[in-house]
């Protein structure tokens, strides 16, 4: 009897030990010198990045079967927070996709690549690109497409409406022209709802950081740390923005809207023009009119247009552009220079001239010669959107945060989240003026920012 | 000698002790240790992260800084204004809505007794993600949306429930008041049955009318459990998180953040985990704070 | 007259008690529905209080778009290890708070009972620097499942319940010259049964529900839990309202059997240890 309880006790222990041994936590393996694991967090970079990803690891294995490759497939919806979470505690991957960030560089643990980046490196990239992976004049990432952000259309309404599109490819757009298509845009369906111009979405930055661009502001802050929402630029955009919606041009529920509302908004033909577009999205509508032609999906068929953002009548274009790639980490419990060379061969391993599909397979313009030279004439987005964007690409704005010092870029994230999106969902809600937002910018950017 | 004495008295003593008492600590044995290790070091850690400034590579000591901070903070006041709002929108209103539900259901047949306490608690067994997930769909700020598509039947407009300051904490609140009663009627049907029938027979007597009769017999004998309710109900309510996570991310403009959902964003958004610390202590003074109040106050017959 | 007005009155409360149940369980009736509804095969149609058109297809999307299966395994394992050591661990300690006198019992008692005002969110932070850094733990299931081994609430509630037990027996089996844990595992745990039932089923629905704990301990898709994978579902940019609702229902489906398969337990059992007398 006694034993019994004894043993069931002694059963219960075992069991929470047993459970303790559920994942392997990676390391190096304990017989072998050279032996190595290289832990990678990655994304679903574009529709068949796993298997390319397999593929990219393979073959690095031929040439280094001692050192082991763990990829991880994050989503875009959760990674970045598991990925600071873990950066935070001090045990951060070896390597990570993502844009290059003052604040990872701030906790002391992403590792500068400079002393491993051979001159063949170095000459492969093409000029202007390596640099959008440098804070401080430091190279922390290898960049793997750079990124360009813009706005789509489905072509149908806009041919409806009389809109020249391709004019507006090729020679961009000022707001008021965009204003007078708006209104041209807009207008009641035979069910009765609304077929608006433009929709955005209440909960991301995404839409007045791509308009403030369009009116002389780099971002919050200049590259020289200046304070830019605090005039008159500012108060145009909100206004600019705050028209739209009492127009009805905009929903007047923005401020409710998450991403994925208006992506749903666009699919259904709710609106003519979606507030953020990649390249990309010609190929995922490609693909959404295969599935809706194969009976696997109903539902509107799409034909895309990229369009630039429009520009205030007398500011220039911007195009919202940067690079994505991956990122070096050492952990608090550093493992040691061999163990960051291996990091940084997988790394090179994982953005040389395969993986350029990535950029391919965007349709986004190319980092390396050698991934421009084997991805020649092999791209799948429409020769319309290619050109475009090629255009775009023209006018590229430099994230200013590759020149400000960390400090800066810190003071500017929290002014952002606390101050710049909630003042915007007020906007959005009709609860607050562009006068009010102007004078709540300018007296928290004196508090936050000192300026 | 006498040394081995000593300790031979001292080391049978030790085993009586041992013989009485250990299996008593034996049983007590892992809550004890789990409590040392996951509780009280976190807290003690806790406190000391509260001082400092937290850097994967570099944490310093900056003393009260961290809470001088969150006291100059706007956002941090607005917090703990939602809280109170949220804990006095719907501690108190669930209360009476629970104890009239009881108070009817208690007068059914038993039969229909079983059928409303199962439907009514039905939704407590849902998880706080599901309930938030259906309840944003109800909540659509287009005509989708279930509560705008019954308003536009009278002709209402819709309305971006969750998307403007003036109706985003009410949303929630309201998502409070629909399905959070299960256990409290659970409680007081229980309670109700527990108060001795010659009560009311002796009150009929006197002729005392049914309001009389409520308020000096049927409340007073509740009182033990509306106190309860109300204890773990302000407890809970001022630790609101998941719909606010999943629901509003704390917006629009701050209109919905709540404390525990601000520490949230200081810790694992901004990765301030010293200042994030500091309101955790805040938030955690104020519940004791106001548990004790409650308990002196309202407690005086009741026995735990 | 009397009797009239107490029908009256009766019929009035019927009425609202209808209407608020009504209301009550709309939203998981919405929930239930919209997951029957197949809204990706038209644009415009919107989901319907009484479908027209009746469909599996959310279902099957959302188990192939996402590691459902793995998530409602993981779950299951969790709950139930976390209802196993629930019920032995808090049980024991309950049984030595309420029966056996040592020195010391009541402080300790208390000082556990008293953890219980702490927020959650306190000890969060350096909870999980301690299960990350210093015991290497994240993304399994033993840090998922250690901090709440044994939940004060539940040794409270067990202390309570144990309270009520007749102590006469204990004398007699300590007369047979039964060991403490004897006493305990062949006197005491029979006699428990229906609290143990209790806490057993009041644990496992709390485990399967519990969401923040499992969320931030995780970070591979294959150790989240139902809830966790079911959030990250909605989060990432999906436009499937059927699927979305579908996972819903999934996620607390399960627990809804249980309550309907075990109602009785429910209904009496929240009642244990709550309030005395």
């Amino acid at each position: 009897m006694r034993k019994k309880g004894i043993m069931l006790a002694a059963a219960a222990m075992l069991l929470l030990l047993t459970t303790a041994c559920g994942k392997d936590s990676g390391g190096t393996a304990a017989d072998g010198k050279k032996k190595d694991t290289v832990v990678v967090w990655t994304y679903p970079v574009h529709g068949t990045y796993e298997d390319d990803l397999k593929q990219l690891v393979a073959n690095f294995n031929k040439e280094h079967p001692e050192i082991t490759v763990q990829t991880e497939m994050l989503s875009w919806a959760e990674g970045p927070q598991k990925f600071d979470v873990a950066l935070n505690a001090g045990n951060p991957p070896d390597l990570y996709f993502h844009g290059v960030d003052g604040s990872y560089v701030n906790t002391g643990l992403a590792l500068p690549l400079d002393s491993y980046m051979t001159q063949e490196i170095k000459d492969d990239y093409l000029p202007g690109t390596l640099e959008l992976a440098q804070i401080g004049g430091k190279q922390y990432g290898l960049p793997l497409y750079q990124f360009e952000w813009a706005w789509g259309a489905n072509k149908r309404i806009l041919e409806e409406a009389g809109i020249d599109w391709k004019s507006i490819q090729q020679n961009g757009w000022t707001w008021s022209e965009f204003t007078a298509d708006a209104a041209k845009l807009t207008k009641k369906l035979p069910d009765g709802s609304t077929q608006y111009a433009l929709v955005t979405d209440g909960t991301s930055m995404d839409f007045i950081e791509m308009l403030t661009r369009n009116n002389n502001m780099p971002d919050v802050l200049d590259e020289n740390g200046q304070f830019q929402w605090n005039d008159d630029r500012i108060k145009q955009t909100l206004t600019f923005i705050q028209n739209l919606i009492s127009k009805g041009y905009m929903p007047k529920e923005t401020a409710a809207i998450d991403p994925k509302k208006r992506t749903d908004m666009f699919y259904a033909g709710q609106t003519a023009i979606i507030s953020k577009s990649i390249p990309y999205y010609d190929v995922m509508i490609q693909n959404r009119n295969k599935d809706i032609d194969a009976g696997k999906l109903q539902g509107e068929k799409i034909d895309f247009v990229l369009l630039p953002v429009p520009h205030n009548d007398n500011a220039p274009a911007k195009t919202t552009m940067g690079a994505e790639g991956y990122l070096a980490f050492k952990q608090k419990k550093d493992k040691g220079e061999e163990h960051a060379k291996n990091v940084f061969l997988v790394m090179e391993a994982l953005s040389g001239a395969e993986a350029g599909n990535s950029a391919n397979e965007l349709a986004l313009p190319f980092v390396r010669k050698s991934q421009a030279e084997m991805f020649k004439d092999k791209g799948l987005a429409s020769q319309e959107t290619l050109d475009a964007a090629k255009k775009m690409a023209e006018n590229m704005s430099m994230p200013v945060t590759l020149k400000l010092d960390i400090a800066k870029a810190a003071q500017m994230k929290q002014f952002k989240n606390q101050v710049a999106l909630p003042n915007m969902q007020a906007l959005y809600a009709g609860e607050k003026t562009p006068d009010a937002i102007t004078e709540e910018f300018s007296s928290k950017g004196k508090q936050m920012l000192g300026q | 000698m006498r040394t081995t004495v000593a300790s031979r008295s001292s080391s049978s003593a030790f085993m009586r002790f041992c013989r009485d008492y250990g299996w008593a600590y034996l049983f007590i044995l892992a809550p004890v240790l789990l409590f040392l290790v996951f509780t009280l070091y976190p807290v003690i850690s806790a406190l000391i992260m509260s001082f400092q400034h937290y850097n994967p590579m570099n944490t310093t000591w900056i003393g009260l800084n961290n809470y001088k901070t969150l006291f100059q903070d706007d956002v941090f006041w607005k917090s703990m204004r939602n809280t109170v709002i949220f804990t006095i929108g719907t501690v108190p209103v669930n209360i009476v809505i629970t104890f009239v539900l009881s108070y009817f259901i208690f007068q059914m047949k038993n039969s229909w007794q079983t059928l409303f306490k199962a439907t009514l608690y039905l939704p407590t067994v849902a998880s706080g993600v599901t309930l938030s997930i259906v309840w944003i769909a109800i909540y659509d700020p287009t005509s989708t949306g279930l509560i705008n598509r019954f308003l536009g039947l009278f002709g209402i407009d819709p309305v971006i429930w969750l998307g403007q300051s003036s109706t985003a904490l009410f949303s929630l609140m309201l998502m409070n008041w629909l399905g959070s009663h299960g256990a409290g009627i659970i409680l007081y049907l229980a309670a109700m049955g527990g108060i001795p029938k010659s009560l009311y027979e002796a009150a009929d007597i006197d002729h005392a009318s049914g309001w009389t009769k409520f308020a000096r017999i049927t409340w007073p004998l509740l009182k033990p459990t509306t106190l309860y309710l109300l204890v773990t109900g302000v407890i809970t309510s001022f630790q609101v998180f998941i719909s606010v996570y999943l629901m509003t991310h704390g917006g629009p403009n701050f209109a919905t953040t709540t404390i525990a959902y601000l520490i949230y964003d200081t810790a694992f958004k901004f990765y301030d985990f010293g200042l994030a610390s500091a309101q955790s202590f805040v938030l955690a003074i104020m519940i004791i704070i106001v548990s004790v109040i409650q308990f002196k106050f309202l407690s005086s017959d009741v026995e735990y | 007259m009397h009797s009239k007005s107490k029908i009256i009155m009766v019929t009035v409360a019927s009425v609202i008690l209808g209407l608020w149940a009504i209301v009550t369980i709309i939203p998981l009736y919405w929930m239930i529905i919209g997951s029957v509804q197949d809204t990706t095969l038209s644009a415009t149609y919107k989901p319907q209080m009484i479908p027209s058109i009746w469909s599996v297809a959310p279902f099957e999307r959302f188990f192939s778009k996402t590691s459902a299966w793995r998530w409602l395994f993981n779950s299951v394992f969790i709950s139930a290890v976390l209802t196993a050591t629930n019920v032995f661990f808090g049980s024991l300690a309950g049984y030595a708070f309420a029966k056996l006198k040592f020195p010391g019992s009541k402080t300790v008692f208390w000082v556990l009972l008293s953890t219980m005002m702490i927020p959650a969110q306190v000890t969060l932070i350096p909870l999980y620097v301690l299960i990350i850094n210093v015991f290497n733990l994240g993304d399994t299931y033993t840090a998922i499942i250690l901090p709440g081994a044994v939940s004060v609430g539940n040794i409270f509630l067990m202390k309570q319940y144990m309270s009520s037990l007749p102590t006469s027996l204990i004398h007699a089996a300590r007369i047979d010259a039964c060991s403490e844990f004897g006493i305990f595992w062949k006197v005491i745990l029979p006699l428990a049964k229906p609290g143990l039932a209790v806490l057993a089923i009041f644990t496992f629905v709390t485990s399967w529900n519990d969401f923040f704990w499992p969320f931030l301990i995780t970070s591979s898709d294959e150790m989240r839990t139902i809830q966790v994978g079911l959030a990250s579902f909605v989060f990432a940019e999906s436009t499937d309202y059927g699927a979305i609702m579908a996972g819903a229902t999934v996620g607390a489906l399960p627990m809804m059997i249980l309550f309907f398969s075990l109602q009785r337990y429910f209904l009496q059992g929240i009642t244990i240890g709550a309030v005395k007398g």
